[in-house]
């Protein structure tokens, strides 16, 4: 499409969460995670109050639509009584595992401990007679032994029942922010600050550690990993990105403890370009494989980059995403919005990857030609909905709000509080959904 | 990204080399221009006595040229931090005592009851007072007082020199008792003392308390007893390098703030103003109100039982340091047994409720609610 200030056929489909004015959101609701299961039919958003929240698609309407399934609280805040420290209770990661029956399996995650929980549907049964009810008034009980019945029971409702099968705890010593589980659908790595751990699903008490990059003197620490991921088919292939710009692909093979990398994708830094945040920036804060498991795409802080797994040197694209910010990183970093965890994504057929930006932007890619989408996660999106239109991303009358994508861009208009740091895509089809601040977006260009 | 993560990289910054040193004020040229000069005309001149080495390299007040006060530096009225200034006069005491004082909403509310240190007065507590004001939008309010032989308290007997802490003391439950003499309907206290102020308000919280008066806390700011009597024979050459006096008050507060004294630039336009008095025919012309050095015979009669008194005082307890102090042996054990709060506030000089008024209003609003729930029948934080 040549016309930039087209939406490229995504449409706002539905917005769950409050609303409301950003002044009043209660911190408890900001989502932190936002995940598609492997089907597309159900969606799960986890936010900071521990609580989790799936949906389900509404396979009656023809076009996109979830509705609510169910919600439970999964982690509670806790109190490392040795360390005096609290554990926040918020939900770092959520991760399905594929479908094996009628009921759903996710693994949950928050700073120190990680959930497999069992949502399913459960039929819920009530005594409707017994010996002092005979299903239409009370009778009284009997004086005989041949009058004696046996209860019986009717089935009453349906409910979603979401319960805590395992939970691994106690493995690490670092905030885990990363979870991912592997293909053959039996083990799983999670990842803190320096270490990476492998899980069996069955069982919660042990955990290899195949990961570990704490230096002897935590005085020297320079590196910290940032994501970590299998490889969508190999089970004994895994990634993962590192604060120093690298990302490492190891073959647990090769060796128990995976430290030494079987590949190293690495772009070497141009001198000239060096300053004093170049090392902040370039650090990776999210890295995905592609569904074929062919490309890595990887973010930091101003760019996204797509690699190709045979070649470490160089990645084969780098898109930037919003270097308009490059001369405010000394304010950004300030305010700390230097440090931001933006996260990435392919789609399903890996045409095109999507990333978030400041003020509720985010923006889709196509990974041959590196044109550019931009739309915005706003309440704004719900009039263009009703007048019809274009999303006001693209609308050029929209002279007011900041944009992007034309150079014309007015910096210090961003609201750096408006960021979209979570998102997922749809496995199946042109559908994503979008984590702003306490809102949930959909949108569709099926 | 991570908090460790970002702490490395904090880290990495700190051990960079530091900014180099910034002059805040337009006045510095000017200083150094003349410095030069004069160094010049005293080739002729030793400096000092010839007993010792000068603690300030060839500043022979009496051969400065005049200059015309720096306005950037000139007097700020404290009209705007009190809601009101009153003598008090106490005369069996034979005091007549300055004090500042912004009332509290209501009659039974909390004031924070300051003393100062030595050689400075209560209006180092103006812009402290101001954050707090507007911190608790009037439910707290402030009250600071100048001691005897500081500031704008006038005492009967001129001759009158004795500040040792006994007499401090008395001063002090002297002024409150007259200022709320029924401790039943009297507002309950806060005590925050600051240096020498904080060894009078802890030891005289005792005495107020059998006197009825409630006490919700005492606060102490940036004292240690260990480390301050460990520090008392350095004071000397500490006080060879403070000149005489100044020619205007404009340059006193440039003293003050160019020694990093006083980090607050603001503050210090406030609150030095009134510990200098004008002496007509003396050179210079303004010269302190309370040389520390007539304070000397005094110096340890402050300090010493002062970690003890803090930690029997029966009340909550608080202990605001600037910088990494090190605590003395009774303090660290009283701290780890978990007596009296610390709190560090990193950034700031001795004079700490001046140098970060804010962020010392933040920490004593957060003390005093924390401690202002009196309910009767339940045990207080110090009750034995």
């Amino acid at each position: 499409m040549d016309d930039p200030s087209s939406s490229g056929g995504w449409r706002f489909a539905q917005c769950f969460g409050d609303k409301g004015d950003v002044e009043d959101i209660t911190e408890a609701d900001i989502i932190s995670t936002v995940e598609f299961d492997s089907t597309g039919n159900y969606l799960a958003t986890g936010d900071k109050g521990g609580r989790v929240v799936l949906f389900e698609r509404n396979e009656m309407k023809k076009g996109c639509e979830y509705k609510f399934y169910t919600e439970f609280q999964s982690h509670e805040p806790e109190f490392d009584y040795l360390k005096s420290l609290e554990i926040e209770e918020k939900i770092n990661k959520i991760k399905w595992c594929k479908r094996q029956n009628a009921a759903h399996f996710l693994l949950s995650t928050n700073d120190k401990t990680i959930k497999l929980w069992k949502v399913f549907e459960k039929q819920l049964r009530v005594v409707s007679e017994s010996n002092h009810f005979d299903g239409q008034r009370p009778v009284p009980p009997p004086n005989q032994q041949n009058l004696l019945r046996l209860p019986r029971t009717t089935q009453q409702d349906n409910i979603i029942a979401a319960v805590p099968r395992k939970v691994y705890s106690n493995a690490h010593a670092y905030h885990i922010h990363s979870i991912s589980v592997n293909s053959d659908q039996e083990t799983y790595i999670s990842a803190d600050d320096l270490r990476i751990n492998l899980w069996n699903l069955n069982i919660s008490d042990q955990s290899f550690n195949i990961v570990d990059i704490k230096p002897v003197n935590m005085e020297e620490l320079t590196e910290v990993i940032t994501a970590t991921e299998f490889h969508p088919t190999h089970c004994n292939l895994f990634m993962y990105s590192s604060s120093k710009s690298n990302i490492k692909l190891a073959d647990m093979r090769e060796a128990a403890l995976c430290d030494k990398s079987a590949k190293c994708f690495e772009e070497e830094e141009d001198p000239t370009t060096r300053s004093f945040f170049s090392e902040i920036i370039s650090s990776i804060s999210d890295v995905k494989f592609s569904h074929d498991g062919r490309y890595i795409l990887s973010r930091d802080y101003l760019s996204l980059k797509i690699w190709d797994v045979n070649m470490e040197s160089r990645p084969v694209k780098t898109i930037p995403i919003h270097d308009h910010l490059r001369g405010k990183l000394c304010d950004l970093y300030e305010n700390d919005c230097i440090f931001d965890k933006f996260e990435c994504m392919w789609a399903g057929d890996d045409k095109h990857v999507l990333t978030g930006s400041y003020h509720n932007y985010f923006r889709i890619f196509d990974t041959d030609t590196l044109q550019d989408i931009v739309l915005q996660a706003d309440k704004s999106a719900f009039k263009a909905k009703k007048i019809g239109g274009p999303l006001p991303g693209g609308k050029p009358a929209a002279k007011n709000a900041p944009r992007l994508g034309l150079g014309q861009v007015q910096v210090d208009a961003l609201d750096f509080n408006k960021k979209i740091l979570h998102a997922s895509w749809h496995p199946r089809e042109y559908t994503i959904a979008i984590a702003a601040t306490n809102n949930l977006f959909l949108y569709s260009a099926a | 990204m991570s908090n460790l993560y970002k702490s490395a990289i904090g880290a990495r910054l700190a051990k960079l080399p530091a900014d180099i040193p910034y002059t805040r004020h337009p006045g510095a040229d000017e200083d150094a221009e003349a410095d030069e000069e004069e160094e010049n005309d005293l080739i002729g001149d030793l400096p000092g006595s010839g007993l010792g080495p000068p603690a300030l390299p060839a500043n022979n007040p009496r051969n400065k040229p005049k200059r015309a006060p720096n306005s950037a530096f000139s007097p700020i009225s404290a009209a705007g931090f009190f809601e009101d200034a009153s003598q008090v006069s106490l005369p069996d005491r034979g005091l007549d005592c300055r004090v500042y004082y912004t009332s509290p909403k209501s009659k039974n509310g909390t004031i924070m009851v300051c003393h100062h240190g030595a050689g400075y007065s209560g209006l180092s507590f103006a812009c402290f007072a101001k954050e707090v004001t507007g911190m608790t939008k009037g439910e707290c309010g402030v009250m600071a007082l100048d001691a005897r032989r500081h500031g704008k308290t006038t005492s009967t007997d001129p001759t009158d020199s004795d500040l040792s802490i006994g007499v401090l003391i008395q001063d002090f439950c002297a002024l409150l008792q007259t200022i709320f003499p029924d401790p039943s309907s009297s507002p309950t206290f806060l005590l925050v003392g600051h240096s020498m102020g904080g060894s009078v308000v802890t030891k005289s919280c005792p005495i107020l308390l059998e006197k009825k008066y409630k006490i919700a806390g005492v606060s102490v700011l940036d004292v240690v007893e260990g480390s301050a009597i460990d520090a008392l024979p350095h004071m000397n050459s500490l006080l060879n390098a403070r000149p005489d006096g100044f020619d205007s008050i404009e340059e006193a507060v440039e003293w003050h703030v160019s020694t990093n004294t006083i980090h607050n630039a603001n503050s210090a336009r406030i609150s030095i103003p009134v510990i200098f008095q004008h002496k007509e025919g003396s050179n210079p012309p303004y010269q302190w109100r309370t040389p520390l050095r007539s304070t000397a015979p005094y110096w340890l009669s402050w300090f010493q039982g002062l970690s003890k008194a803090f930690l029997a005082a029966r009340s909550a307890r608080l202990l605001v340091l600037a910088g990494t102090d090190r605590l003395d042996k009774e303090l660290m054990i009283g701290q780890m047994q978990g007596k009296f709060q610390m709190v560090v506030v990193p950034g700031v000089g001795h004079m700490l409720q001046e140098d970060d008024p804010t962020r010392l209003a933040e920490i004593l609003v957060e003390f005093w609610r924390r401690n202002e729930r009196v309910v009767i029948g339940i045990k207080k934080v110090g009750d034995l």
